[in-house]
């Protein structure tokens, strides 16, 4: 018992360093990657020009929300 | 009357968010290990794809009249080979190493710009997707990798010509190239940033820039040959898009533009590429020599140094790739010297390798070995690649079989052996498992022989002319029993790498738990757990020498104390 609370006290400043040091989560990288790729298929696909229209606004909407994510 | 009362038990269990699913952790991660595998899982999917390129249009050449193939889809095979070994592997190869390795090297925490290095990757993938998926329409790249103008132009309505007797390429298949290149731009240009800030701010105390290790050196050269060389392709592939779809006629003689703008902006940027794909492999053996040398690296600033040179060299040898379009005799006398004297600071580092080794303990371990092969096979393509800064004899062999053998000795011989030395290296770091060596061994030995086989017969076709990227040949050129042979050759280096591929799956299921510095290394990135934790390091390391782990180990013959840099 002794030795499990002394591990936990070991462990504990790494879990507390990870949660400060680590990266947040982010789900804007991979949207506006995927919006710009969008984006292209639609240029491949003109005349049609749906899909380029549809992947701008996606990288609009992707800039903009990679923006205003709180860190 | 008994009345039943039922208590449910108020659930306090919520919904698990998507970030914090195992796939919602690496859809969403920001860490540059996680990064760095994802990087390096993609670019090995693509050098299948690639390999698979690679043994068709072997196959289709392994006996004159070869009819495996048509030529329409032998032409995109061919494109799509180069296009993905360089844009789709090497480099993502290379940049999932750096991505993983340099910031424990350096004693950082993570990249500079973690959402940066995240996007980076995706548009690497879906980039990569984006170009593949060109077979799906039957219409992949199919003009080769450099895309020469005007035979990318689209044509005119109800024509083939651009009103210049030149074909065109009226599908959508340069389209492909040009958005694609641009896409993978943009991500080599975050990463680059990314690098760039990562090693010129995060360094651990004390590590000066003359304490940098070596492999973190040229990642750093080859993230500042990528900022300034991608602008050039940047311009010609959006000029490009602009001639196809917009009317206007930059690379068309006969409207008054230049076919030759597209090939100087192209190998503007195509040849620091080569140095791109090659520098960050220097890095690597420079790492994996020492430490299976049992010494310092030998000649460390000349060898840091000479890669700067070769950085700024390689904006001044571009048009070696254009003596045959007529150049005046002022521009071939000066491409031709900058291209010889590249092979300075290159031969420098040989000789510096080589210097390293000399009286060393030598260790022939899976790494060493790769290491050592990277020696060998890069000697080759860099001797043969100086023969062609020679202006007469470029003319002779220029679009040959000997021009590929150059480039392959260069870049599978040189960047696919140190990418392998690289591997073998780290494998133990990131997965906390030793490949298997037995395997590794088979593995390095069919390497070895296939690159030979495949690569040293195309040097004598090429000087007997056959031409590159022809489809098929008769068979009375005297180049059957050459083709034969390297076809043979491909299909070793194919059977090379199933094997790396079992020695994969086989150590990650069951093989050797490793301790974390089973090398004995003397670099930061073996002072920290093996599998490092996601903030790397507890405490930031303090170096006071070029091997601070070497230092750590060793208190008292640390190099601090004997040697001053």
């Amino acid at each position: 018992m002794i030795e499990d609370q002394d591990q936990h006290k070991k462990d504990a400043p790494n879990e507390a360093m990870e949660q400060v040091i680590r990266p947040k989560l982010s789900y804007w990288p991979i949207v506006l990657a995927a919006s710009l790729t969008l984006t292209l298929v639609g240029v491949i696909l003109m005349p049609h020009a749906i899909v380029f229209w549809v992947g701008v606004a996606f990288v609009i909407v992707s800039f903009i929300g990679w923006g205003l994510e709180r860190r | 009357m008994a009345t039943r009362t039922i208590t449910e038990g108020v659930s306090i269990a919520r919904r698990r968010r998507l970030s914090e699913t195992y796939i919602g952790e690496w859809l969403m991660t920001t860490d540059h290990k996680k990064l760095g595998i994802m990087y390096m899982i993609t670019a090995f999917f693509f050098f299948l794809v690639g390999g698979v390129d690679a043994l068709l249009i072997r196959t289709q050449l392994a006996e004159p009249n070869g009819k495996v193939l048509s030529p329409e889809v032998y032409n995109q095979i061919f494109t799509m080979h180069a296009i993905t070994m360089i844009f789709l592997f090497v480099m993502p190869m290379l940049t999932g190493l750096g991505n993983y390795i340099v910031p424990l090297m350096i004693g950082a925490r993570d990249m500079a710009f973690p959402r940066l290095n995240a996007f980076g990757y995706w548009v690497v993938l879906f980039g990569g997707l984006f170009l593949t998926s060109s077979f799906l329409f039957g219409a992949a790249p199919n003009d080769g990798w450099f895309a020469y103008a005007p035979l990318t132009e689209l044509s005119g309505p109800g024509t083939t010509s651009c009103g210049n007797a030149v074909m065109c390429t009226p599908g959508p298949n340069m389209d492909f190239w040009a958005l694609g290149i641009l896409m993978l731009g943009i991500s080599s240009i975050a990463g680059s940033v990314n690098f760039v800030v990562t090693i010129l701010k995060l360094r651990a105390p004390g590590m000066t820039i003359n304490r940098m290790p070596l492999f973190t050196w040229m990642t750093l050269i080859t993230a500042f040959l990528l900022l300034f060389s991608l602008p050039s392709v940047t311009m010609a592939s959006i000029l490009l898009l602009l001639d196809r779809h917009l009317g206007t006629h930059f690379y068309v003689a006969g409207w008054g533009g230049d076919p030759l703008l597209w090939q100087h902006l192209f190998w503007s940027f195509g040849h620091p590429e080569v140095y791109i794909l090659i520098l960050p492999a220097f890095g690597i053996i420079s790492e994996v020599l020492p430490v299976f040398s049992r010494k310092p690296i030998f000649g460390y600033t000349f060898i840091a140094w000479s890669g700067v040179a070769i950085g700024f060299l390689s904006f001044t040898v571009w048009a070696h790739h254009m003596f045959a379009v007529g150049l005046p005799l002022v521009a071939q006398a000066f491409f031709a010297t900058s291209t010889t004297l590249i092979a300075i600071p290159t031969a420098v580092k040989i000789f510096n390798w080589l210097g390293t080794t000399w009286g060393g303990k030598l260790s022939f371990k899976p790494p060493m070995l790769f290491a050592l092969g990277f020696i060998a096979m890069f000697l080759i393509g860099g001797l043969n690649g100086a023969a062609l800064a020679i202006v007469p004899f470029d003319y002779q062999v220029t679009d040959t079989y000997f021009v590929v053998a150059h480039l392959h000795y260069v870049l599978f011989g040189g960047t696919v052996f140190g990418i392998f030395a690289g591997i073998f290296y780290w494998f133990p770091k990131i997965t906390g498992k030793m490949l298997n060596e037995r395997l590794a061994q088979v593995q390095f030995w069919l390497m070895l022989i296939g690159v030979n086989l495949t690569f040293f017969p195309m040097h004598i076709m090429g000087l007997l002319g056959m031409p590159r990227r022809i489809y098929t040949y008769p068979g009375n050129l005297g180049w059957n029993e050459l083709n034969l042979l390297a076809t043979i050759g491909a299909f070793t280096l194919g059977i090379a790498i199933l094997v790396f591929i079992w020695n994969f799956i086989i150590t990650l299921r069951s093989g050797e738990v490793t301790s974390t510095d089973p090398w004995d290394a003397f670099t930061l990135e073996w002072d920290t757990d093996t599998p490092p934790k996601p903030y790397n390091f507890l405490e930031i390391p303090i170096v006071r020498s070029r091997r601070p782990f070497y230092d750590k180990k060793n208190p008292e013959t640390a190099d601090w104390k004997s040697m001053t840099h």
